[in-house]
């Protein structure tokens, strides 16, 4: 195995969910896991160990982002309140509660969703999502703080969007 | 929310589904190997285009400035190129060693790379006599004189924001009114048309002159302004010059771009962050420009703000 394929073995299905939970559209989602797996390959930037998965997940989110203000594309195809959720195939109990909560997570503006989608579900620090997005800690902490409120607002039958 | 910290675990459960596959590698690589033969292939076509290019421009050249102005050396100092018209036979194939001469290119006259200039650092910004710059401060708000423009017409302006109550200095010592080290007492400051909150004009040296919304002593944006209220709404927006990276002239993408500015900035703090060598020159419709300082990924002038968005974003319009 190549190293190319053990960071596609390894990363490629944390940076498709991401960007699928980012954007809520499975044909999209595959196309900037695409993209950014054909950039590391063309591109083969040098990246320290440890610091792929990062790397990967940065430009999916930077992708996801460009996608998402692409004004037709945010119109006609993403931003759609139906986010619909892929169990696996033997998870039967899908709790009312977590849906709820993953379609809220969706429903957030793209700023406070990236800061918790890789807070919460990606399990990066504030400072390593800093480092990662370019940005002051102080804005990561003020996002993530922020997000989780407007989190809040919207499991209480409120809406952001 | 307590489900919030789970969310890793909810997340992987409820997208357990979704997996790359195999066959995805399989398209991932196909698609890198096409782009690396898209790649080769541009890297061959590129030179020879511009070396086209270049001899057209010198045989354009040529032609304009006729042949008395453009003195030839008939044995040219450095390489000459041999061409050949295709298909054109040993007549083609001959040329006087003045025509040859006339289709050298001269060395450094072909460059590869970026075709736009990128604009140099511009302060828009006026200099004060003093340790303090050329300011205004009107209801708690702090605007700086520009350089650019001279004078404005007296059309521009809006309502009366007050009339300056001391001309002092030192203002950041100023107890309150409306004070100004620049602005004689008793004139009166408005508020420039569509523009109220953050541009300013008065008489200075009998003078209209233009003021910008800035941070000052520590003070910046007042009660619940945000950054539009200190600058301009997106509709108002024809440019926009970002220096070492591009000038954007269509006002329908500059306007798309102050958008993106304006809904994704967050504000840090009423410092200044840099005192750097970048700025962000925002032209608007009535003619006038706006200055920011640009930092690693803020803006500042009333205020920094942070938006990485932006320049992602202008970065995108400049390709």
């Amino acid at each position: 195995m190549t190293y190319f394929e053990e960071l596609y073995e390894k990363y490629a299905t944390d940076v498709l969910r991401v960007s699928y939970f980012y954007l809520g559209d499975r044909q999209k989602a595959e196309d900037v896991c695409q993209d950014v797996f054909v950039r590391l390959l063309t591109n083969a930037p040098e990246l320290a160990q440890g610091r792929e998965k990062a790397w990967l997940l940065k430009v999916a989110l930077n992708r996801c982002r460009d996608l998402w203000r692409g004004a037709w594309v945010k119109r006609v195809v993403l931003g759609s309140p139906t986010f619909e959720l892929i169990p696996a195939p033997d998870d039967t109990e899908r709790r009312d509660e977590e849906e709820a909560m993953m379609t809220a997570i969706h429903q957030l503006p793209p700023d406070f969703r990236e800061v918790i989608l890789l807070h919460y579900y990606q399990g990066y620090g504030i400072s390593e999502i800093a480092e990662m997005m370019g940005m002051p800690e102080g804005t990561i902490s003020s996002r993530l703080s922020r997000g989780r409120k407007k989190l809040e607002t919207i499991l209480q039958g409120g809406s952001q969007q | 929310m307590s489900h919030i910290e789970q969310l890793q675990d909810i997340a992987n459960r409820q997208l357990g589904g979704l997996r790359a596959t195999p066959k995805m590698l399989g398209e991932i690589k196909l698609a890198a190997a096409r782009k690396r033969d898209k790649a080769a292939v541009r890297r061959v076509w590129r030179p020879a285009l511009a070396v086209g290019a270049a001899l057209l421009v010198c045989i354009g050249i040529y032609a304009q400035t006729g042949k008395e102005r453009m003195p030839l050396s008939p044995v040219p100092s450095h390489t000459v190129l041999d061409s050949q018209t295709a298909g054109g036979g040993e007549q083609a194939a001959t040329l006087k060693a003045t025509e040859r001469a006339l289709l050298d290119v001269p060395p450094g006259s072909i460059s590869l790379g970026p075709e736009k200039e990128t604009p140099a650092y511009r302060n828009l910004f006026a200099k004060g006599q003093g340790s303090t710059f050329p300011l205004v401060t009107v209801e708690g708000a702090t605007y700086r004189m520009l350089k650019t423009p001279a004078s404005i017409e007296q059309s521009l302006l809006g309502d009366s924001l007050g009339q300056v109550t001391e001309y002092t200095l030192e203002p950041a010592l100023s107890t309150g009114g409306a004070v100004s080290n620049v602005v004689s007492q008793g004139e009166t400051v408005y508020a420039v048309q569509g523009m109220r909150g953050a541009m300013a004009a008065a008489l200075v040296e009998g003078t209209l002159r233009v003021f910008q919304r800035v941070s000052f002593a520590g003070g910046a944006i007042v009660g619940n302004e945000n950054l539009e209220d200190t600058l301009c709404a997106a509709s108002q927006v024809v440019s926009m010059e970002l220096s070492d990276v591009g000038i954007i002239d269509d006002a329908q993408k500059a306007q798309e771009l102050m958008q993106i500015l304006l809904d994704n900035a967050s504000y840090q703090s009423a410092s200044i962050s840099s005192g750097g060598s970048k700025s962000l020159i925002i032209g608007m419709d009535n003619g006038l420009l706006l200055q920011l300082i640009v930092g690693e990924d803020t803006v500042s002038a009333c205020g920094t703000w942070s938006c990485p968005e932006f320049f992602e974003e202008f970065i995108v319009a400049m390709e």
